[in-house]
């Protein structure tokens, strides 16, 4: 399995619990925290990530650039993976500005 | 047409740059870098690197567009062709310019852009990296108040490879901060430097212009929000490969300079800078309050009076 995997879910819904599932898994079986970082699941919505695999500031973007931009930076993601990529996304399903 | 200085380098432009000082040398050097207005093709072939932006082809050659803003390609470190569009405000057409297109040139010259805010204390650079939103030119702007020259922001440009070790190459004398930041610093949000139409980021020039010489660097610091701190910050030394790496993802446009073959010259610029002058994790709290604090406790680790 590669691309992505979305983890679609309300905000206190239990995604951190499943990321803790996920990363015992992935590290057969062993014991995790809920308190350490979690680098196995993503937030979608990260600037970071965006800026960092766009090579832009998208805090000099306007709200209708960045969103755009997007569905391109998660076709980047997507690409060239041997594992899957876990994304988490609280957003609604929308259309860019462009459609 | 006129003559510039940017980074020590002289900048021929068709396009008024309002943010950088006149070229203060004579004419027997030739410009180092020409902005020229101009046609710039939809699409570089073959390409290594295609973005919604960024298009680098496998000649090194940059194609950057902010669709509602201009187009720019970017050639060999010396040459920029801007395509503005008709509606586009001059102000956005440089912010883009001195941000991306900057960035890029640095690569293609070999010089080393850090993502970083950079101010002077005692005579030498103290940078101030990290990404987007962590505080680097909230910081760089009270420290700047406090009487110290803002180097850089947001591209601050090193000259690695310079004998007398690492030089920070003065840059453009503004900073962009958000409304609240200025609100906190006591400073007017000017609507004429609106950074973009809706958008409640304004441009502060800097009050005494640039540094127009190179400074050494200091130190590095990358910042990081850590909510757990409340209005409190701490300095964690990097050492080793930890701060080679930081540095690397501290670069400015770093997935184009990989692009363009940089990738090797990327981590001999950041082991070069690593070895030659501290670098540090900066966290910080999330709260505004501890801004003072930490402006002072950088001052002092370099030197300077609070």
């Amino acid at each position: 399995m590669t691309g992505i995997a979305w983890i679609a879910a309300y905000p206190k819904s239990g995604s951190t619990w499943l990321q803790l599932a996920l990363e015992s898994v992935s590290s057969g079986g062993a014991a995790c925290s809920i308190n350490g970082p979690h680098p196995l699941i993503g937030h979608a919505a990260s600037r970071a990530r965006l800026d960092a695999e766009l090579d832009i500031e998208s805090s000099d973007l306007t709200a209708a650039e960045e969103a755009s931009a997007r569905p391109r930076l998660y076709e980047r993601l997507a690409q060239n993976r041997t594992a899957p990529l876990f994304l988490k996304v609280h957003d609604a399903w929308q259309r860019t500005p462009a459609g | 047409m006129s003559d510039y200085l940017l980074c020590g380098w002289r900048v021929r432009s068709d396009l008024p740059l309002p943010e950088l000082p006149a070229w203060p040398g004579g004419d027997q050097q030739p410009p180092d870098i020409t902005i020229r207005l101009g046609e710039v093709p939809e699409r570089l072939t073959p390409l290594v690197f295609e973005g919604p932006f960024l298009q680098v082809d496998t000649g090194g050659l940059c194609r950057f567009e902010i669709a509602a803003v201009a187009r720019y390609l970017v050639r060999a470190g010396r040459e920029v062709v801007v395509a503005p569009q008709p509606a586009a405000d001059g102000g956005e057409v440089r912010l883009f310019l001195f941000a991306n297109v900057f960035g890029l040139l640095c690569h293609q010259r070999g010089v080393f852009p850090l993502h970083a805010s950079c101010v002077e204390i005692d005579g030498r650079a103290v940078a101030l990296a990290g990404e987007s939103g962590v505080g680097k030119s909230t910081l760089a702007a009270r420290i700047g108040q406090r009487g110290y020259r803002l180097l850089a922001d947001d591209v601050c440009v090193v000259d690695w490879r310079h004998p007398a070790g690492p030089q920070v190459l003065p840059g453009v004398a503004r900073l962009k901060l958000w409304a609240d930041v200025l609100d906190l610093l006591n400073l007017p949000a000017d609507p004429v430097s609106r950074l973009r139409a809706g958008m409640e980021k304004f441009i502060v020039p800097e009050p005494s212009g640039i540094s127009l010489a190179p400074r050494p660097l200091a130190a590095v610091y990358h910042l990081r929000v850590d909510t757990r701190l409340g209005d409190q910050a701490t300095f964690e030394p990097l050492r080793g490969f930890a701060a080679i790496s930081a540095l690397i993802e501290a670069t400015s446009r770093r997935n184009a300079a990989i692009r363009m073959g940089g990738e090797k010259r990327l981590f001999e610029a950041a082991s070069r800078v690593a070895a030659a002058v501290p670098t540090a994790r900066l966290r910080r709290g999330a709260d505004l309050a501890g801004l003072e604090a930490l402006a002072s406790a950088v001052i002092i680790r370099h030197g300077g009076r609070v």
